[in-house]
């Protein structure tokens, strides 16, 4: 039967936990939340049983940080803080501090490519920077179609497509057009805060997670009007709620991911751990990044950091 | 000084029957006590309202039967009532109740905050904003606006015992 096994326990934060993150190209697992530092983990063990913190990345954020992002070549992590500024991280580097939002930024995503930075926060904003040369990054652009404080944003696994989720409690699709950045769909259903989403690997598919206490599934669909209106709107795919899943959760869902191996959405329940965390919150799980170790998920909570192995 | 939101609040008297009568049982270490309403009650009756020197069960904010436990489920809801509709402080004082349960109750309790139905314009916003545990964290590290609520939370731990604050 298929179970979640407890590997081991993290410990070094001295407060809240709000995210975890896994190197794209290597076994490193950054953490960060509530004591405003990074925190860099390794295994010691073949087995996974024993992780050490190997930097604590401090100094750069005067609040909480709320959620930290690799980039796909493994080489920088972005962290987004309250303290309004997104702090991008180099080995042996000064790294880069991004200014701009007028308060508390939640969430920070690289494009597939790696060529383009995405931010969003409480000031109802998504930005768009453009990486360049020498650790330089340029804000291309700024939205603001969400009509509330904005939790997170995500890339498509391969287009320069971007999604954010709302306490607006929607979804926007973000596109391109000619240098200019528009939002080219606007998903609704949620009845609360949409807290997190993530794409399937193929793109197709979007998973949300909401204060409702559901889980939505969003398939990327043929735009709604192709016949007479073409050349006078901009046609662009149409995401259509095509399930939604409930009974599982008593209270918010913060985290949704979607992991390595999926290429649609499985909907029956395989396995849970009732009460992972005893009784403190789990606000981010993340499934590991590489084909080798796809079965390691981890999540970070209220009351620290685990590690858990997937058997099937 | 700035002008009053609600410059002349209806103030209550709380009833004697609101206060607490100990039981043997619980005066019986070897029993373990469950929390009940009464007991969360009495942790948040006697905090300061912002803006005027009355506890909120003085100003009838909070009551007893708006508090409900559930000690096996780890669940405390509460429903308070802002003076006036329009009231400018219902998150400010929904902040409080919930940091004074965040830092005395013990940490297996889950607590839902809203204000009562019907009793303010924005209700829907507000409960919104006290229930996102994210804004709640940012409000926290507002060192001005932590400093009001502990102003606010310098009362608190009365527990209603008396009603006169100086």
């Amino acid at each position: 039967m298929p179970r979640l096994e407890l590997l081991a326990e993290l410990k070094g934060h001295t407060d809240r936990v709000w995210s975890v993150a896994w190197s794209p190209t290597s076994n490193i697992l950054a953490s960060c939340g509530g004591d405003r530092t990074v925190r860099l983990w390794v295994p010691t063990t073949s087995e996974l049983s024993q992780w050490n913190c190997t930097n604590v990345l401090e100094g750069a954020h005067t609040r909480t940080i709320r959620s930290a992002a690799w980039s796909p070549n493994g080489r920088y992590l972005a962290t987004a803080s309250f303290d309004a500024t997104t702090g991008i991280w180099e080995r042996d580097a000064n790294g880069a501090t991004l200014e701009g939002h007028e308060n508390e930024t939640k969430s920070v995503a690289w494009s597939a490519s790696g060529a383009l930075v995405a931010t969003c926060g409480r000031d109802k904003s998504v930005w768009i920077w453009e990486v360049e040369a020498d650790n330089d990054f340029e804000c291309i652009s700024v939205q603001q179609e969400h009509t509330q404080d904005v939790k997170m944003v995500i890339w498509h696994p391969s287009e320069e497509l971007l999604a954010s989720a709302s306490y607006d409690d929607t979804i926007k699709i973000w596109k391109e057009d000619e240098d200019d950045w528009y939002c080219s769909d606007t998903l609704e259903g949620h009845e609360s805060t949409v807290w997190a989403i993530d794409f399937n690997k193929s793109g197709d598919y979007l998973v949300s997670a909401s204060d409702d206490k559901t889980l939505k599934f969003w398939k990327k669909c043929s735009p709604d009007h192709v016949d007479g209106n073409v050349g006078k709107h901009r046609v662009d795919p149409k995401w259509k709620c095509i399930y939604t899943l409930s009974g599982h959760h008593q209270r918010c869902i913060y985290s949704v991911s979607n992991g390595n191996n999926d290429h649609t959405f499985n909907y029956t329940m395989v396995a849970s751990i009732p009460s992972a965390h005893g009784v403190a919150d789990i606000n981010c799980v993340q499934w590991h990044t590489s084909e080798t170790h796809s079965n390691l998920l981890a999540s970070a909570g209220d009351d620290g950091i685990i590690l858990n192995e997937y058997v099937s | 000084m700035p002008e009053l939101i609600n410059a002349n609040p209806t103030i209550y008297t709380p009833s004697k029957s609101s206060h607490r009568i100990e039981t043997k049982d619980e005066v019986n270490e070897d029993i373990e006590d469950i929390i009940d309403s009464q007991e969360v009650f009495d942790l948040i009756r006697s905090i300061s309202d912002p803006e005027h020197p009355l506890t909120l069960e003085q100003l009838n904010v909070t009551q007893l039967e708006h508090v409900t436990v559930d000690d096996a489920n780890n669940h405390v809801f509460i429903e308070f009532t802002p003076t006036i509709p329009h009231c400018s402080m219902a998150t400010l004082i929904g902040l409080c109740i919930r940091v004074r349960l965040l830092r005395s109750l013990p940490e297996r309790f889950k607590v839902d905050i809203s204000v009562r139905k019907g009793t303010h314009q924005s209700e829907i916003a507000v409960n919104k904003q006290l229930n996102d545990k994210e804004r709640v964290a940012a409000a926290l590290e507002n060192a001005h606006l932590l400093e009001v609520v502990n102003q606010c939370l310098s009362t608190a731990a009365m527990r209603g015992a008396s009603q006169k604050i100086e």
